[in-house]
């Protein structure tokens, strides 16, 4: 992944340059992406190092200081109860992103499976899939997602689950229209006339040459996994009330703001937006630098 | 034209009925016993089981589905747990306000949407083109029902110039002037996603036509730029807009729950939130199938308003 520079008078590089390299170059230049991308990295970071960093325990309650607004010993003031808020924010970056990021990886895996199925194999296999896949694209998933989560006890794993089986229909419906066109080609063709056995063509040819819009999705998918974890939790449907989770954190900014405790709401909001956003821009610049 | 609608309508009904029976399923799998829930310790075990089997859930699931289902095709959707009214009641008396709702937030949508699309794609990359692209950027990013809680915290709060709650006044006179200021902010909120992404496909749509031949031509004959922008680029670049509004039903209706919970609007949303956490069966059945029929209704419609809209697009043949 690492850019060459060539030397001064050569006009072609001795070996050709790989794939992810050129992505990569093309991807460094894209300097809005770029930006997005650190401000990611320093959000992840910041998460694994809440315990060091956080000034307070994230349950701690300090029942003389509740609802303060910001001050030097809260920097960013304390909620309802008298918890420390950039605290929450911290520990509750933790929960959020591994629920957007488990989410994720779940949706990726289950639409690239059906997505390659039924590209692949066609028939009667793509007819059923495909249909499934309209169907259900066509329904107000979060109507079923609130309906269902309502059901199962709160727990961090119900809401990965729920997030995941619920957004991989996009990703299943790209890959296969990405499949349809490459199993016709040449080199498909020689596999299959070689007796390459059909598990190891869609392993070792077909699935890296979908990898691009695998990875687009997936990474604008975590911006999308964030939101609906902060709305499921917003709703109190989602992560467990008593774990911080920015969008746990939200649920109190409803009663708070009405009592014009504006901080309460402001900073989980805030981190969420640059969260979704850096992720967003990411995933733009992705598909720049893969797609062109 | 007939041979697509019946295809598509087909396919309506299949999904109904596949969301109905996973529904169905899930949610008689689901721990929590309706009957405790309502009647709680007053009763004794007996009289709980006396409860259940007067309310049907004593009997096999394969049982219960097809009793359910029967009903449903005659719009029988059972008794609310909560108080034994039908939940056909219950659930129409709530459509009104999400209707009003969700087709106010797309009237703002599509005007506001296109209309800075249009705007930011007339002087690509200029300092308000980039500032649109980034306001657009940031409002698709942000949760709509936190810039919600911020409206509702500057313009309720703080400014007191608009109600944070209800579609009206409650008590006292309720006049056009009191449903708007109540309708602005739930409308706008709900709205905004939807409108980042009409600029986005307006702004990109526009700019791909822009630079077509016809468009040099129709200047070139002398129309006035804003026949060139309306008549002629406009109604080229709106085709994929009028894909996107297919998208737009469910993703409404969808946001409507957040929204309606945020600002306490009487509306299809906040009933489902409500039953959910009073996992009243037979309205959560009756919202997810409900909601699922006038989604696909929609999304029906407007795949037919694509057909009008575009006389290159002829039903049935493909297929």
């Amino acid at each position: 992944m690492k850019a060459r520079t060539l030397p001064p008078g050569s006009d072609a590089p001795l070996r050709a340059e790989s794939p992810w390299a050129r992505t990569g170059r093309a991807f460094a230049r894209h300097r809005t992406a770029l930006l997005a991308g650190l401000v990611l990295g320093v959000v992840v970071l910041l998460a694994l190092l809440a315990p060091v960093l956080a000034p307070y325990p994230p349950d701690y309650i300090d029942l003389a200081a509740r609802a303060r607004p910001p001050s030097p010993e809260h920097p960013l003031g304390t909620d309802r109860l008298g918890r420390d808020i950039a605290s929450r924010l911290l520990f509750g970056a933790r929960v959020s992103l591994f629920v957007a990021a488990a989410a994720v990886l779940l949706a990726t895996c289950l639409g690239t499976l059906v997505g390659l199925a039924a590209g692949y194999f066609g028939g009667w296999v793509d007819a059923v899939l495909s249909r499934t896949v309209d169907a259900l694209l066509s329904m107000p998933t979060f109507f079923i997602l609130v309906a269902v989560q309502s059901l199962l006890p709160p727990s961090v794993w119900n809401v990965v689950g729920i997030i995941g089986l619920t957004t991989w229909l996009g990703l299943a419906r790209i890959v296969r229209g990405q499949v349809l066109s490459l199993r016709e080609r040449e080199f498909i063709l020689a596999a299959r006339a070689l007796g390459v056995p059909t598990g190891r063509i869609i392993a070792r040819h077909l699935l890296p040459n979908v990898a691009g819009p695998v990875i687009v999705f997936a990474t604008l998918g975590v911006a999308d996994a964030v939101l609906i974890e902060a709305a499921l939790s917003f709703l109190g449907l989602g992560v467990p009330p008593f774990e911080a989770s920015w969008g746990n954190m939200l649920t109190e900014g409803q009663v708070a703001a009405l009592s014009g405790a504006w901080w309460i709401p402001l900073f989980p909001g805030l981190v969420v937006l640059i969260t979704a956003l850096a992720v967003n821009l990411v995933g733009d610049g992705l598909q720049q630098a893969l797609f062109r | 034209m007939t041979g697509y609608l019946i295809a598509r309508i087909g396919q309506g009904l299949f999904v109904l009925l596949v969301v109905s029976i996973l529904a169905f399923g899930l949610l008689h799998l689901a721990p929590g016993d309706p009957a405790a829930l309502l009647y709680g310790p007053d009763l004794s075990a007996e009289e709980l089981r006396a409860v259940r089997t007067a309310w049907g859930l004593e009997d096999p699931l394969p049982v219960q589905y097809l009793r359910w289902l029967g009903r449903f095709v005659r719009l029988d959707f059972g008794r609310s747990f909560a108080d034994g009214r039908p939940v056909r009641e219950v659930i129409l008396e709530r459509v009104p306000a999400t209707l009003y709702l969700t087709a106010s937030a797309l009237a703002i949508a599509l005007v506001v949407g296109i209309t800075v699309g249009i705007v930011s794609a007339l002087r690509p990359l200029s300092r308000l083109d980039y500032a649109v692209t980034a306001v657009s950027t940031v409002l698709y990013s942000a949760p709509n029902f936190w810039l919600g809680l911020i409206l509702v915290l500057i313009f309720s709060v703080w400014l007191g110039w608009l109600p944070s709650a209800g579609m009206q006044t409650v008590r006292g006179p309720t006049s056009l002037g009191d449903r708007l200021s109540h309708l602005i902010l739930p409308a706008f909120v709900l709205s905004l996603r939807e409108m980042a992404s009409l600029i986005r496909y307006t702004r990109a749509g526009m700019l791909e036509v822009l630079g077509q031949d016809y468009i040099r031509l129709a200047r070139a004959k002398g129309l006035p730029e804003y026949r060139v922008i309306l008549d002629h680029a406009f109604r080229n670049a709106a085709l994929p807009v009028i894909t996107l509004m297919g998208l737009f039903i469910p993703r409404l209706v969808g946001g409507s729950v957040v929204v309606e919970t945020l600002f306490s609007w009487p509306g299809m949303g906040r009933l489902l939130v409500e039953a959910a956490f009073a996992r009243n069966y037979p309205v959560l059945m009756g919202e997810v199938v409900l909601v699922g029929t006038l989604v696909i209704l929609g999304s029906l419609l407007a795949d037919l308003a694509y057909g009008v809209a575009d006389p290159r697009i002829r039903y049935g043949k493909s297929r």
